[in-house]
């Protein structure tokens, strides 16, 4: 079917509108829906939105070399918010996360990302009342760690040195032990 | 009481400085992720830290159900940017909390749990950031979610950090008429500050007004967006002073033809589209401005170009209009706005 605007494109978009009680439906190309969208309701002043969200993923997959893609793609795949569900591959599509706990799940695979995009990673401003800003942000002194601690903490490291293989296989190690599995086979 | 646009003269061309905090709360998962029951124990939660507001500014609060709102009255709200497009969406529960003089607004469950907004009139963000950061004091006790390292975390990753949107709402005629924009906007990005039309897509807009804003929220603190924004402030201002006598010196008689022209349609014609109305208001603004026309600058001709849009111009007609009748509503709108400024 063709656009129902310009009658040269293919319809890609099904795109319904109600103003006022009063319901418009057409079938548009997307270079006509983006430009009809853009109108809304004829308010100019409306419309804005906060964030690029939606860019995200593609701001990531631009990001990276091929080869790079691939091993990082070993790191995340499988990755999954403890605390929400949410799925790596799930915030990529959504360009958010589902919750407070996906920026220590994800936060990984996406620490390189974030300060590719924002330029940093490290947060300079405001604190809440009460947090104090920890220099050291590794466990105090005397407190012993599980193995699955230390494996955590080692694969932190591989990623942010992008020593992927290792990554993957602290991952693979990480999972075992998780799964109850690690013990038997040491 | 005064609205934030009535307090004092309309500036030549610094409309406003709005500072938006996102932040989320630690107890519950992000937006999108939210139950319904969560979603109404959350617009309750903050809709209760009103009275603690109000204690504060030592002005009243009013609060309402986003989602139970009329079409017209979201819309309404969204023309006036108090609200955005993507809370207008959401069935939800969804919530406004806002100042009597609409200066400071919260968004509840918008695509982060709490979205505080400050305005204020003409350059002056950190009136806007002292109030918003002071409404965000008063959240605060509901637990935010914050990390160590990634600061306040929010929805989407690019606003991490600060959570800070901070940005100028900016009147630059003579940079548009001699076609500098682009210019400024790729100077302008290399500073991380984005700079685009509004209303309208990209650097395209109607009634001569821009957006500047910060485009990084993380690594830097709330002190240095707005240094950094206002410096680059000082430089569009100097470069939109500087075209504008440029104009003067070339063209002025064009210029005041124009804008008189634009008086004339909006003195007489019966029909008016919103984007006519806007580019015409702009010019009249513009010629005020610059002394070519005798309008007082304690009238806000902004405040006319949001008024005209195709809700508010249904709410101040009292009924809903059609397409047709709200072009002819318009006219009869602006006919008499016109003929009260006794040019």
């Amino acid at each position: 079917m063709l656009c129902g605007v310009c009658k040269t494109r293919e319809a890609r978009i099904f795109y319904t509108e109600i103003i006022n009680g009063e319901k418009k439906e057409q079938y548009l190309c997307e270079e006509c829906a983006t430009k009809s969208t853009s109108l809304r309701l004829k308010t100019p002043f409306g419309g804005e939105t906060f964030s690029l969200g939606g860019l995200l993923s593609g701001l990531f997959e631009e990001e990276q070399e091929p080869e790079l893609k691939e091993k990082i793609s070993a790191v995340s795949e499988g990755l999954t918010c403890e605390k929400c569900g949410m799925t790596y591959d799930e915030f990529k599509e959504r360009g958010s996360f589902g919750c407070a706990g996906c920026y220590q799940s994800f936060g990984k695979v996406l620490a390189k990302n974030i300060k590719n995009i924002q330029g940093s990673d490290i947060h300079v401003g405001k604190r809440p009342n009460g947090v104090v800003e920890k220099s050291e942000p590794e466990p105090e002194k005397g407190v012993k760690l599980s193995e699955v601690e230390k494996l955590s903490m080692q694969l932190d490291q591989a990623v942010e040195c992008e020593e992927y293989e290792l990554a993957a296989s602290l991952r693979d190690r990480i999972r075992e032990l998780k799964n109850g599995r690690g013990e038997v086979s040491r | 009481m005064n609205k934030w646009y009535e307090y004092t003269d309309e500036d030549s061309i610094v409309i406003s400085s709005r500072v938006r905090l996102a932040r989320n709360l630690e107890e519950y998962r992000f937006a999108g992720k939210m139950r319904d029951k969560e979603c109404a124990a959350l617009v309750q939660r903050v809709r209760n830290q009103a009275p603690r507001l109000e204690g504060k500014e030592g002005i009243k609060y009013y609060s309402c159900c986003i989602n139970k709102l009329s079409d017209m009255d979201k819309t309404s709200l969204q023309e006036w940017y108090i609200i955005s497009e993507e809370i207008t969406q959401k069935e939800q529960e969804t919530a406004l909390v806002m100042s009597e003089d609409e200066g400071l607004s919260v968004m509840v469950n918008e695509e982060d749990h709490i979205r505080i907004q400050a305005v204020t009139q003409g350059a002056d963000l950190e009136g806007a950031y002292f109030r918003a950061n002071r409404a965000d004091d008063c959240f605060e006790e509901l637990g935010y979610a914050f990390d160590n390292r990634y600061g306040y975390l929010t929805t989407s990753p690019l606003n991490a950090g600060t959570g800070m949107r901070a940005s100028y709402l900016a009147f630059l005629p003579a940079l548009t008429m001699t076609g500098k924009i682009q210019k400024l906007v790729d100077e302008a990005g290399r500073y991380g500050v984005a700079i685009r039309g509004v209303p309208g897509e990209g650097i395209k807009t109607y009634g001569y007004l821009y957006r500047i804003s910060n485009q990084k929220t993380l690594g830097c603190t709330e002190r240095e967006i707005i240094d950094n924004l206002k410096q680059i402030l000082r430089q569009v201002v100097d470069q939109e002073n500087k075209y504008r006598d440029y104009l003067c010196n070339i063209s002025a008689n064009e210029i005041e033809d124009k804008v008189y022209r634009s008086y004339g349609v909006l003195r007489y014609a019966k029909r008016i589209s919103t984007e006519d109305g806007l580019t015409l208001l702009a010019q009249l603004k513009l010629g005020r401005d610059m002394g070519m026309i005798p309008i007082p600058r304690s009238i806000s001709l902004y405040e006319q170009m949001v008024r005209i849009q195709p809700a508010n111009i249904q709410k101040v007609c009292g009924r809903s209009l059609n397409d047709n009748e709200r072009a002819a509503y318009r006219g009869e709108y602006l006919n008499k706005l016109m003929e009260s400024y006794k040019i």
